[in-house]
């Protein structure tokens, strides 16, 4: 039994389609909206377990017993831990001005945050000290990108 | 009844807790997903640490907005950890596929869950159901999901004779029934009048017809033998599992009846060792997103002849002081359709029954066998599953 | 804990609300996703698109058990084994179920309402089966609101209304909607 088989990509026929969903809204959560209260205040959030454990970032519960966490300000100092150079946008064009994307910890605290990191490029290495920088006040909304970026420090 | 296959291990569910069921809710998928699963962890007893695997269902990504849904949701760091998804049958999949890791001496406790958070999608949830339909052959076509159930209906009401009026008494029941479910979105006290004057969408279908878009989750403990004695002194056993995946082509098949989900039933009482459902069983829950889909899935379940389910509605049969309460809970059209979660929903609803903790819900009878079953895709897949205590 | 205290316990988690107060929540983020997609039709799709295109509705039999496909299908579901003749079938048919749509794809009401159904077309030469068929969905015309509503129009023969030969496309759409035989 044979079937006849096409095998050049003109011989079928292709529609194109879209994703009808125009956009999406994601909600805070519970413990987003005091996350959210210390973002406004230009602060930075993490989450203290029951057990005394420190995360960061703060996601509502804590990750081995499921309880629930207290929303804190992480004071600092931060510590760039690691980082890369992105030289290429997310479409494959060449960016004209490369960006740092760095992951940054604190002493002490479990888990980091991404962010943009900008500062003297000779001067940026791991293991240096970074200084959170905000949006100004009137333009911050709670969510995680009212960090504008880390600067290093001198 | 004797079981009529060999399995290694009884297993039970232990434990079941769920969030409220609403149009929109505050915590991130993930929130919905760990409230549920604490408290089913209460209710049984036991914390995170005592669980062996985890079972997650959601339906849709593009409703709550995040690819990779299942693993997002993951809330047990490390635990072994599956994903399933049927569409709407998950809700009823998940339990069946947290049997499958206890039944094979794999795992002794598994948490399960189903979570669905549709309010992310903009503008309206509805338009997600916009990929369900074939790019080519029926997109064109400008569909509206609509469409489809309102085909179904009308073949249904062609072929049994049944009128909208007898039809919509079926939400009349169910959105009373969810008068007494705490987590209930959309119940009232209504008439058929009211269903047959509500907003006209596709004919035959009116807007009181349809069961609302909502966010939740719920969660079940499942345990084997030994494990679940220890934890409770009421288990309420997995006697049966059956689930069937028919194809896409719904307009090649005869739409007065569901025989995907007559497969998943034969299978879920072959393995129960029940021959007689409709004498056998003592109270179902049907998955009911519309109110003709109750009456069709409950002849797929072979609870009532083909065709004979509306007569019987009318009766009072499938009342909960009725001779087969169907849906006491309220089911999808009172209490809410979470897409994954409204399966599960149904299924703990069978587990409070049986161990007759539903308060005011609670059925006349006494209670030994309970069916739930949910439904998915585009007429396609049947999930069901018997208990019993 | 009382064994017979009624479930689910509340009071229940979840916090909700209004549009209003979601649409004002601090820390919310706002997302658009930005994919295209091109599907292929495939084998046999494409096959019997090409068919629609000069006119014809085209079904596939399976060599082993009979069954003609419509829409066709590279193999047979029960046989599993690759599908192999082709057929033109006649186009007629009959409406299996019809529906009257007053909401578009995007929940808007139309000015006028459409009417859509499952019509069984005529496979000469097909084994019957009660439950199964060589079926489309489409648009139905020349067919009243009421004659849906009060069962007429189930039941009815109905032949496909083609577009002039110069618009066909290759589409599902190239069949205008299906109409009632005259006579």
């Amino acid at each position: 039994m044979s079937w006849d088989k096409r095998i050049f990509p003109g011989e079928t026929l292709h529609y194109p389609g879209r994703m009808e969903v125009e956009y999406y809204l994601y909600t805070p959560g519970i413990h987003g909206l005091e996350a959210a209260k210390l973002l406004k205040e230009g602060k930075v959030p993490g989450m203290r377990c029951p057990d005394g454990r420190l995360f960061m970032p703060p996601k509502t519960f804590c990750p081995d017993t499921l309880e629930e966490a207290e929303i804190v300000e992480v004071e600092g100092p931060f510590i760039l831990s690691l980082y890369t150079v992105v030289r290429e946008s997310l479409r494959g064009e060449r960016l004209g001005e490369s960006v740092v994307l760095g992951f940054i910890t604190s002493p002490g605290v479990i888990g980091g945050y991404i962010g943009v990191v900008k500062g003297p490029e000779e001067k940026i290495r791991p293991g240096i000290v970074v200084r959170p920088v905000f949006r100004p006040e009137h333009e911050r909304t709670g969510a995680f990108t009212d960090i504008a970026y880390w600067s290093v420090e001198g | 009844m004797r079981p009529n296959i060999h399995v290694k291990d009884r297993v039970a569910i232990v434990g079941a807790g769920m969030t409220l069921f609403r149009r929109r809710l505050l915590e991130t998928p993930r929130e919905l997903a760990w409230e549920a699963a604490r408290q089913a962890l209460d209710e049984a007893g036991i914390t995170i640490k005592d669980v062996d695997c985890v079972v997650i269902g959601t339906a849709p990504d593009a409703f709550d907005g995040l690819h990779y849904n299942g693993e997002y949701l993951s809330i047990a760091a490390g635990k072994p950890t599956v994903r399933v998804y049927v569409g709407g049958g998950t809700g009823v999949f998940v339990p069946i596929a947290a049997w499958w890791h206890a039944a094979s001496g794999h795992c002794n406790t598994v948490l399960a869950i189903a979570e669905e958070k549709m309010s992310p999608a903009h503008p309206h949830p509805q338009y997600v159901f916009a990929y369900i339909w074939d790019p080519i052959l029926e997109r064109p076509l400008g569909p509206n999901l609509i469409w489809i159930f309102a085909m179904e209906m009308r073949r249904y009401m062609y072929k049994c004779g049944a009128g909208k009026e007898d039809i919509a008494l079926v939400s009349v029941k169910n959105k009373r029934n969810a008068l007494d479910h705490p987590a209930a979105q959309a119940a009232a006290n209504i008439t058929v009048e009211d269903v047959l004057n509500s907003e006209l969408l596709v004919w035959p279908v009116n807007r009181l017809d349809i069961s609302p878009v909502s966010d939740g989750a719920v969660a079940l403990v499942l345990a084997r033998e030994r494990e679940a004695r220890r934890m409770t002194d009421s288990p309420v056993w997995v006697e049966g599992v059956g689930f069937t995946l028919d194809n896409t082509h719904w307009y090649n098949r005869e739409l007065a009846y569901p025989r995907y989900v007559q497969y998943a039933a034969r299978m879920a009482y072959k393995m129960a060792g029940i021959e007689r459902p409709w004498k056998e069983i003592d109270v179902a829950e049907p998955y009911d997103p519309f109110d003709y889909k109750e009456l069709h899935h409950i002849e797929g379940l072979m609870l009532a002849r083909p065709c004979e389910a509306w007569k019987l509605l009318k009766e009072g049969y499938f009342d909960r002081d009725g001779e087969l309460p169907t849906s006491p809970s309220g089911g999808l059209l009172g209490v809410g359709n979470p897409i994954a979660a409204a399966g599960l929903m149904k299924v703990a609803e069978i587990f409070w029954q049986l161990r007759y903790q539903a308060g005011k819900r609670q059925v006349k009878k006494p209670v030994h066998k309970g069916v739930a079953q949910a439904w998915g895709d585009l007429m396609q897949a049947g999930t069901v599953i018997v208990l019993g205590n | 804990m009382s064994a017979r205290e009624p479930r689910p316990r509340t009071p229940l988690p979840g916090r909700y609300l209004s549009g209003r107060e979601m649409y004002s929540l601090p820390g919310l983020v706002r997302d658009e996703p930005r994919v295209r997609y091109q599907f292929s039709a495939g084998q046999a799709q494409s096959r019997f698109l090409e068919g629609l295109k000069q006119g014809k509705i085209l079904g596939v039999r399976c060599p082993k058990c009979g069954r003609v496909y419509v829409p066709p299908r590279a193999y047979c579901e029960y046989c599993h084994v690759p599908t192999r003749d082709w057929v033109e079938l006649p186009g007629t048919g009959v409406v299996h179920t019809a529906v009257v749509s007053y909401i578009a794809t995007d929940r808007r009401r139309m000015e006028k309402p459409e009417i859509v159904g499952v019509i069984r077309l005529d496979a000469p030469g097909y084994r019957e089966d009660s439950y199964e068929f060589a079926g489309l969905f489409h648009r139905l015309c020349g067919i009243t609101p009421e004659q849906v509503m009060d069962g007429s129009a189930i039941g009815l023969r109905v032949k496909p209304r083609w577009r002039p030969p110069e618009e066909r496309t290759g589409s599902i759409n190239d069949i205008e909607c299906f109409e009632p035989v005259e006579g």
